[in-house]
């Protein structure tokens, strides 16, 4: 549990360092949130994207979408 | 005196419900704008802390339906986390940080719909009325405070 625990922080954590590397170069134009993301998480990125001027989008409903219906919580 | 409630209420989105809350604390009358949001926090805290027990409660009450048992458990944990946030947003706070505060206060104001999309998950769970409306009532409370710090000289 712990183990699982550290590695679901880990990738946090990279995935925050991508967002944000990724706003300080300037060449993130859109960043889509997932509808699972914590809702912790997602306001840090939030803000950050705020300081960056990037626009941000939260998927709230997958429409037709096959990738986001395939990939929903508790639909596997 | 109750003058600086008033003018730091009419600011935010539920005048009402600021104006009672704050009003009903002892400390108050002494605090500043800044100390205001503080008591706004508590109150936010103590709403999501007493919320995510009232869930936990539910958990005890003999019952065959696991799905549902889990989704309480979930409830309860974001319920939890709203607390935290909270907790952070007061440390923020007495940082003069009051960006992270209005971003932590955000995200506890986001828990609760984490709980929701947890029901809507298992379309045979009907989301109960009661924690519907303990759900509208931490987001006001959270919306109160993040209107309070909207209006503090940062």
């Amino acid at each position: 549990m712990v183990a699982a625990k550290k590695t679901h922080e880990s990738i946090n954590k990279r995935l925050l360092l991508t967002v944000l590397k990724s706003l300080r170069s300037s060449k993130g134009k859109l960043i889509i949130i997932a509808n699972n993301c914590t809702p912790l998480r997602k306001s840090e990125i939030e803000y950050y994207a705020m300081l960056a001027k990037v626009g941000h989008n939260s998927i709230i409903d997958p429409g037709d979408s096959d990738i986001i219906i395939k990939t929903l919580p508790g639909e596997q | 005196d109750s003058s600086l409630i008033k003018r730091t209420c009419k600011n935010t989105k539920y005048y009402n419900l600021c104006f009672s809350s704050l009003k009903s604390d002892p400390s108050s009358p002494n605090a500043d704008p800044k100390g205001l949001a503080v008591i706004m926090i508590g109150i936010g805290m103590t709403n999501a802390t007493s919320t995510s027990s009232y869930l936990s409660s539910k958990l005890l009450s003999p019952s065959n339906n696991t799905t549902l048992k889990r989704v309480l458990k979930e409830c309860a944990d974001k319920y939890s986390y709203a607390g935290d946030a909270l907790q952070d947003s007061v440390q923020d706070l007495a940082n003069e940080a009051y960006d992270y505060a209005y971003m932590h206060i955000t995200a506890a104001k986001d828990y609760p719909n984490a709980c929701h999309n947890a029901f809507k998950r298992y379309p045979g769970l009907a989301y109960p009325r009661d924690l519907a409306s303990r759900e509208d009532g931490l987001k006001h409370i959270c919306d109160v405070a993040m209107g309070i710090i909207d209006n503090l000289d940062w």
